[in-house]
């Protein structure tokens, strides 16, 4: 009953990308996420600084080498291949698929070397860069969605997150115009929406949307209700258009109720993806969804943290702890969790395409390595915490020591399951 | 996930049905009583029934449409998954078979342990990926009158 090997595959278009493109955004990911650890390493007292007064320097190199090179590039990387999944719809053009990469890894690079070196043209000529890629990537997703059909929740997350996308690309430009040109902008109002739109908008709408198929998918339980995913998402939605009006206008009061509406949509979407887990089929959830929790635990902090900021009740010094809760705590903290499963699943597929049967997942996982990996960035996470709140140099760097330890064990668990896929 | 086609929430169920069964086996596996016995014996007859029905079913007469709606090498890759569970499946009923007639040694019982491991793994992310693939691309791919059709065949 069997058909024969390639029976199937004459003609077809798929929506299985080979696997060169989604791994490429994945490697370029684990490069830059040492490097920025690296660089938080070397300048530690960096962080304080960029907290409380912005501007250029290595801390600016090293969020953005957290922000664009381990969170955009991983989310384009995953998208590319989980969208046609979610939406029946295979990529309009894998050529298009690979561009992205060529057009924003080299991107990443020359902006956290302008941003890191003081010097504004390589910062601008790297944010062009980048931005090129993310238009590409930005027509790919609106060609996946427009033409969308099933899983209506990860869809409407997917449009939010193109149109912060797009207003995110358009108030980096700027910034990096007011670098390079000097053009007249209130840089801390512009950085802080910048933020928002990136952060909470372009990656939080991403990872809440394609969490409602892909956790449930790992823990093998009911995804939550879309009545749910709908509300959390439109109580988002709202928070990030306040959030932006808030810090253009500028007002404290509404940025304040823009954290507290985030919080609670952040509140919604966790209760909704914990009820689902609750109802799983399997006993175990696994190691990762540890990492998971602990990133639900940083959003809802992060939006608690914003909302006292804005209203005058947080201590001095509180801009760096948000920033640490929001960008390792939440969003690296969830990627890197997602990522452990996706890759040896992925791999897995791709190695079982040849006629021989997919072999097993636990085969492509390497436990110990991302057990390392698991200590190693929660105690950096902890440390980096703690360091942001004391404002306490010594403590930073060593968060800064263990969190390149974290990356490392994680390009060795990344280059582990390369190796398991070549010599399958 | 709701799914508007009968064929598909059929599917499902059965689905559900084996990520139960093998979800157990997985967690008891460690232990044998007779309980686990029991439970391998359940295990091994809802296996050969999927093997023979929901697979043969499949591979008949879904995959073939999946292919021609483009979506080849999935279909592909799923039958190949098929193969390999028959075989594992075919390990495990025969371990199954010599427990039930008690002349399963120590030896036996650890490979009975070892091929169940499998195959729970296997089944598990085979489930996920028919789930993810399979079942709403039918969503799309069937018309009404097909898809009573084909719930009529696979009930008969």
């Amino acid at each position: 009953m069997i058909p024969a090997a390639g029976a199937f595959t004459a003609g077809a278009r798929s929506r299985l990308l080979p696997a060169s493109v989604p791994l490429r955004y994945f490697g370029a990911a684990v490069l830059f996420h040492a490097l920025a650890w690296a660089l938080l390493l070397v300048y530690p007292a960096e962080l304080a600084r960029f907290a409380a007064y912005g501007g250029l320097g290595p801390a600016l190199a090293a969020l953005h080498l957290v922000t664009l090179g381990v969170l955009a590039m991983t989310a384009v990387g995953a998208t590319l291949q989980l969208f046609p999944i979610a939406t029946r719809q295979a990529v309009r053009s894998v050529a298009a698929a690979r561009l992205v990469w060529w057009l924003l890894a080299p991107g990443v690079a020359l902006f956290a070397a302008g941003a890191a070196s003081h010097r504004p043209q390589l910062l601008g000529a790297g944010a062009a860069l980048a931005i090129a890629g993310l238009a590409v990537y930005g027509w790919l997703l609106f060609e996946n969605l427009r033409r969308a059909r099933g899983m209506r929740a990860v869809v409407a997350h997917g449009w939010g997150a193109l149109a912060a996308l797009v207003l995110l690309a358009a108030s980096g430009l700027a910034l990096a115009a007011h670098y390079e040109h000097g053009l007249a902008l209130d840089r801390g109002a512009f950085a802080a929406a910048h933020l928002v739109l990136a952060a909470y908008g372009f990656m939080g709408l991403l990872a809440m949307g394609l969490s409602q198929f892909l956790l449930p998918m790992f823990a093998v339980s009911p995804a939550p209700s879309v009545r749910s995913a709908y509300a959390a998402l439109a109580a988002a939605a709202a928070a990030i258009v306040l959030a932006v009006a808030a810090l253009l206008a500028p007002s404290e009061r509404l940025l304040g109720a823009a954290a507290l509406l985030g919080l609670t949509a952040a509140a919604a979407h966790v209760l909704a993806m914990e009820g689902a887990l609750k109802k799983r089929l399997r006993p175990q959830l696994g190691p990762a969804f540890l990492l998971v929790r602990v990133a639900w635990a940083c959003l809802l902090a992060s939006l608690a943290l914003a909302a006292l900021i804005a209203l005058g009740w947080a201590p001095p010094g509180a801009a760096a702890l948000f920033g640490v809760l929001l960008v390792p705590g939440w969003l690296l903290t969830f990627l890197l969790a997602v990522l452990q499963r996706i890759v040896p699943f992925l791999a897995t597929v791709h190695a079982g395409g040849r006629g021989r049967g997919a072999p097993l997942v636990s085969s492509f996982t390497p436990a110990r390595t991302l057990a390392a990996h698991r200590v190693l960035h929660l105690t950096a996470l902890a440390l980096l915490l703690a360091g942001a709140a004391l404002g306490t140099e010594w403590l930073v760097r060593a968060a800064a020591a263990a969190g390149l330890g974290a990356a490392l064990a994680y390009g060795a668990f990344f280059v582990q399951v390369l190796a398991r896929l070549k010599e399958d | 996930m709701d799914f508007e086609r009968q064929i598909a929430r059929r599917l499902h169920e059965e689905h559900v049905a084996t990520l139960e069964i093998w979800s157990r086996v997985e967690q008891t596996v460690g232990k044998r009583d007779a309980a686990l016995d029991a439970l391998i014996a359940r295990a091994a007859a809802a296996l050969a029934d999927e093997v023979a029905r929901h697979f043969d079913f499949e591979e008949k007469e879904l995959f073939p449409r999946l292919a021609q709606a483009g979506e080849g090498d999935i279909a592909e890759l799923l039958a190949e998954e098929h193969g390999v569970i028959r075989g594992a499946a075919a390990q495990f009923d025969e371990l199954a078979r010599q427990l039930r007639a008690g002349s399963l040694d120590a030896a036996g019982w650890q490979r009975l342990r070892v091929a169940a491991l499998e195959l729970a793994e296997r089944l598990v992310a085979h489930v996920q990926k028919e789930e993810m693939s399979l079942l709403p691309a039918l969503e799309d791919l069937l018309d009404e009158a097909t898809d009573a059709e084909l719930a009529l065949t696979y009930s008969g």
